[in-house]
């Protein structure tokens, strides 16, 4: 009896779960075309979006819904694609959302968005949203955008984006590059430090890379925050952050070595601060200086 | 015309006894190599201002004559069908390595010339194939003597652009593990034992290239335009290096001034300084114009 409780419940919750955003099925000409979205899970999502699968999975994706809308008066070539990105956490779809720079203008839907001609990206609670047309109807971006609010609708709580932003100094801050990740796996392939993991990152840690610009200085850096789980694993980390920034290694021939650029770091509490690239280092100190005190601020 | 073509592919009628003698004469992959090794690799940029319909369907006569014209030009022959002859015989068993992920993915109407024009020079209909994703589970590809590379240039947010050095990711068991420092070391998925001194042509898709993208799906259509061009050549680090100065120039042109891929695409020129594999800067590349001109960018 008890078992067929559980399957009843798990069925039903996966019914729930398809359903959960309940697309109209029919928005301006456009037509739903199948009321029960295709579903990815982490390990079958590079059958759909192919390598950049990676970005989400790293990220820690859960499930991945698909809906697809085809104008009723075009060929079958004009679609508009939905995709609903469960991240699991407010903090991993903000980081879905900010692994693209994000410079264009906002839609004013969930918690950030950003609208192209014939695309809408947001983020709301543990959602990452993506709605694209492929097509040339007059109406695609309207229907876009309809499409947008509705899912908008149907979220109930905005998400916070990961606390480790609010210690970003905002003097330079380059808002638009401000990116999340939760391991290096993603980190090295844009931001690439050494062979090995740098941070020393596992379960539980999280950490933002944010790009600083300060044009009448000169000054083009980067700047790393980690949150640690222990004060044991930030420790741990920063012994392996000196050992590579201090040891000289053989200059691969692509990105420098960690030992050969500019660095600062240090570490307060759980956190692990590294500023790279930086050409004036009296600058980056006062960016330490207000780290720690947004740190203490924070605590307080 | 592509009645016949499909028709063709499926019977391989016109293998012919002349192919085979003049096959047997030359080692095709030495020429192929011969438009690049030692210094210049000698590059063909074709394009024609018809090659797209007013639907932004393709018009196939025109792609398959951009086609022949280019590789015509290439090995410097009378004709395509000498050129053909020259670099692929008739017992190759070739893998046309296409690219299904996009858009815009390798059309299927250019896949469709290639496998015929493949057939044309005597190969037997089911030794060779297109494929992407399943190369390594495709015999014709496990078996290949052969490898003819094609797809569409675009942004991409892990190389900065898909090129042809990244088109043969997918011969790699394990291709997130080329991905580190964007892709830095793609080049060397060109020495796995699979593809290794195989490829006898390249082309780089320019019909309607993505030059600036986000997302899952990395694409919008407001940045891609009809550039309607195909890059064709022997090293594929040349035709990726000319690729990428159109990509280039074109977001320039968009975004009124420079403006860096996102993700640096190292990768080409990494493909010539670390691993040899063919030539990226300019002036090692002899590059042939052919065609419409008009905002050509390079």
């Amino acid at each position: 009896m008890a078992m067929l409780f559980i399957i009843f419940t798990l069925a039903f919750m996966n019914i729930n779960s398809a359903n959960i955003f309940n697309l109209p099925k029919e928005i301006n000409e456009w037509k739903l075309e199948a009321n029960t979205p295709e579903r990815f899970t982490p390990e079958t999502l590079y059958d759909y979006i192919d390598g950049n699968a990676e970005v989400y999975k790293s990220l820690g994706v859960n499930e991945v819904f698909v809906y697809r809308y085809h104008n009723l008066d075009k060929s079958d070539k004009e679609e508009i694609i939905v995709d609903i990105f469960d991240m699991n956490s407010s903090s991993s779809a903000y980081g879905a959302y900010h692994n693209d720079i994000r410079d264009l203008p906002s839609a004013d839907i969930g918690a950030e968005s950003e609208i192209m001609s014939n695309s809408l990206t947001f983020w709301k609670d543990k959602y990452f949203v993506v709605i694209t047309g492929i097509g040339e109807s007059e109406n695609i971006k309207q229907t876009i955008i309809a499409i947008g609010k509705y899912i908008d609708s149907k979220i109930p709580n905005k998400g916070d984006p990961p606390h480790i932003i609010n210690l970003l100094p905002k003097e330079g801050l380059i808002s638009s590059q401000i990116h999340y990740f939760k391991n290096y796996d993603l980190l090295k392939v844009r931001f690439y430090l050494s062979e090995e993991d740098p941070f020393q990152l596992k379960d539980g840690c999280e950490g933002i890379v944010a790009r600083y610009k300060l044009p009448e200085k000169s000054e083009d850096f980067l700047i790393f925050i980690i949150s640690y789980t222990s004060e044991k694993d930030t420790t741990n980390a920063l012994s392996k952050l000196k050992e590579l920034c201090s040891v000289t290694t053989e200059d691969q021939g692509f990105t420098k070595s960690l030992s050969k650029r500019n660095s600062l770091f240090f570490s307060m509490k759980n956190y692990l601060v590294l500023f790279l690239d930086f050409k004036d280092r009296n600058i980056v100190k006062k960016y330490k200086q207000e780290i720690i005190a947004l740190s203490n601020k924070r605590s307080t | 015309m592509n009645q016949t073509r499909r028709q063709f592919i499926k019977t391989g009628a016109l293998a012919t006894g002349a192919y085979l003698f003049l096959n047997s004469q030359i080692n095709s992959e030495e020429v192929a190599k011969k438009t690049y090794s030692g210094e210049k690799s000698r590059v063909v940029l074709i394009r024609d201002k018809n090659l797209l319909n007013q639907d932004g369907s393709i018009n196939v006569a025109v792609l398959e004559k951009m086609l022949d014209d280019g590789i015509k030009t290439l090995f410097k022959t009378d004709s395509a069908v000498d050129a053909w002859k020259l670099i692929i015989q008739s017992n190759d068993i070739v893998g046309i390595k296409s690219n299904v992920s996009g858009p815009p993915r390798t059309p299927i109407e250019l896949e469709d010339i290639l496998k015929f024009k493949v057939i044309s020079v005597g190969v037997p209909p089911d030794k060779v194939s297109v494929d992407d994703r399943g190369v390594l589970r495709n015999p014709v590809f496990q078996n290949s003597t052969a490898l003819i590379n094609v797809r569409p240039m675009r942004t991409h947010h892990w190389s900065g652009v898909g090129s042809l050095i990244k088109n043969y990711i997918m011969f790699s068991p394990t291709p997130p593990a080329w991905h580190p420092d964007a892709c830095a070391k793609l080049a060397g998925l060109w020495d796995l034992p699979i593809v290794k001194g195989k490829t006898r042509l390249n082309i780089l898709v320019m019909i309607t290239p993505l030059f600036h993208g986000k997302g899952p799906h990395h694409y919008s259509k407001e940045y891609t335009w009809n550039y309607q061009g195909l890059i064709i050549g022997t090293d594929p680090v040349a035709c990726d290096a000319t690729g990428l100065r159109i990509i280039m120039a074109k977001r320039k042109q968009h975004f009124g001034s420079e403006e860096p891929l996102y993700i640096p695409p190292h990768h080409i020129q990494i493909a010539q300084d670390k691993f040899n594999l063919g030539n990226a800067d300019e002036d090692r590349i002899e590059l042939i114009k052919l065609g419409w001109d008009e905002n050509i960018l390079i």
